[in-house]
């Protein structure tokens, strides 16, 4: 995705009410950046960490799986974005340093999908 | 499903207290670098017996490195972190006073706020020094790399012949899930040989299982010069095996002195 000049993700998350959930469930886009990467990194061998909602309580939560057990399923949580922390997802390029793969994937999230599934989540 | 049951099996019975863990014997600890250090001192980072490059054409040079200073060392790093955390603490200072294999043994006595931490990264400090234990580069004197000694004579009783064991483990490598390692274990009291499968960095001398072999199937084992294929890693592993170091293991379990390389 193009990328504007200026807050870039600002920008896409103010299309809808991704941000106000977002400032509402974690103070700040930065706080949940934070929370979800240490929660990510600290999956123990292979998993992903998540951001997904909760329909019942209608708020943000972050959850951490193991091995390829699916969100919903195992949480109740509808997933809204996914890092893969399996170690084949990053290994050729930042080998043992997942630290160093969790904060650059922030670079690349599409906040536009995050937003639809936000909006089709709560829709539902 | 066998070795999903198999673990599964461990599990249950650990959990209702009544598998007695193993002592791992001390000479065993020496054999993998893993004894207690002096005093207040941490534990060291095991050296390897060979360099980097020396597993080359099998095993590549960076992987071993990595392998070796970034996942092992970082394991013994922060195993060492916590057991610094917990002496700061003051509590149970008895076990805390154990060698890492002990310790590990008695998981429902660890302080709660350390226990899963300590042994993931206990874990993985015993598990890697485990791994590096029984492999050697290849030399012109080695012919082809077979057991040896009572732990040949142990895969002949349990399968018949070396290659339907080596099909066995390469089948339960190749299909495991996940984060882990295979392991060929003597089960206590008899000593009959099993290949088991334990996820991430869990131990199986705490379940009544004596493990001679280890091959390590997380990714970062294989992933540089392999990527996705993991049966090419099985298969260049089975080539730096040696053998005489697994009787050697075996043995040091059996407390008979490991006296391979005399007896040869």
């Amino acid at each position: 995705r193009q990328k504007c000049p200026a807050f870039p993700e600002i920008r896409i998350l103010f299309q809808g009410d991704l941000l106000e959930a977002i400032n509402r469930d974690f103070g700040s886009l930065e706080n949940l950046k934070t929370a979800l990467s240490a929660k990510t990194v600290a999956v123990q061998g292979s998993g992903w960490g998540w951001l997904g909602y909760n329909r019942t309580g209608e708020r943000l939560e972050l959850a951490a799986c193991a091995n390829q057990d699916p969100l919903e399923p195992t949480t109740g949580l509808v997933p809204l974005l996914g890092i893969d922390v399996w170690e084949h997802a990053y290994y050729l390029q930042y080998k043992n340093v997942r630290p160093d793969y969790v904060n650059a994937i922030w670079s690349v999230v599409d906040w536009a999908n995050v937003a639809e599934r936000f909006a089709a989540a709560r829709a539902n | 499903a066998e070795m999903k049951f198999a673990t599964l099996f461990c599990f249950v019975l650990l959990s209702y207290g009544s598998i007695d863990a193993l002592d791992i014997p001390e000479q065993l600890q020496k054999l993998l670098k893993i004894q207690k250090p002096a005093e207040e001192a941490p534990y060291e980072l095991p050296a390897l017996d060979f360099g980097y490059d020396s597993l080359e054409p099998f095993i590549d040079a960076e992987t071993v490195q990595i392998h070796h200073r970034g996942h092992h060392a970082g394991y013994t790093k922060k195993m060492n972190a916590i057991l610094k955390q917990w002496s700061d603490k003051g509590e149970n200072e008895d076990l805390l006073a154990q060698p890492i294999v002990d310790i590990l043994k008695n998981g429902n006595e660890i302080p709660i706020e350390f226990r899963e931490n300590l042994q993931n990264q206990g874990g993985g400090f015993i598990n890697h020094a485990w791994y590096w234990a029984t492999l050697s580069p290849l030399d012109d004197s080695t012919a082809e790399r077979k057991p040896i000694g009572t732990v040949a004579a142990a895969i002949e009783q349990r399968y018949g012949k070396f290659e339907l064991f080596q099909k066995e483990f390469t089948e339960t490598a190749s299909k495991f899930f996940g984060s882990g390692y295979v392991w060929l274990c003597q089960v206590a009291p008899s000593n009959v040989l099993q290949v088991i499968t334990f996820p991430n960095q869990m131990t199986p001398f705490a379940f009544d299982l004596k493990p001679i072999l280890v091959l390590d199937v997380w990714e970062h084992a294989y992933y540089l010069k392999h990527q996705n294929r993991r049966s090419n890693h099985i298969d260049d592993w089975w080539h730096v095996v040696d053998w005489k170091k697994v009787e050697d293991v075996a043995r040091a379990w059996n407390d008979e002195g490991a006296k391979s390389k005399d007896e040869l």
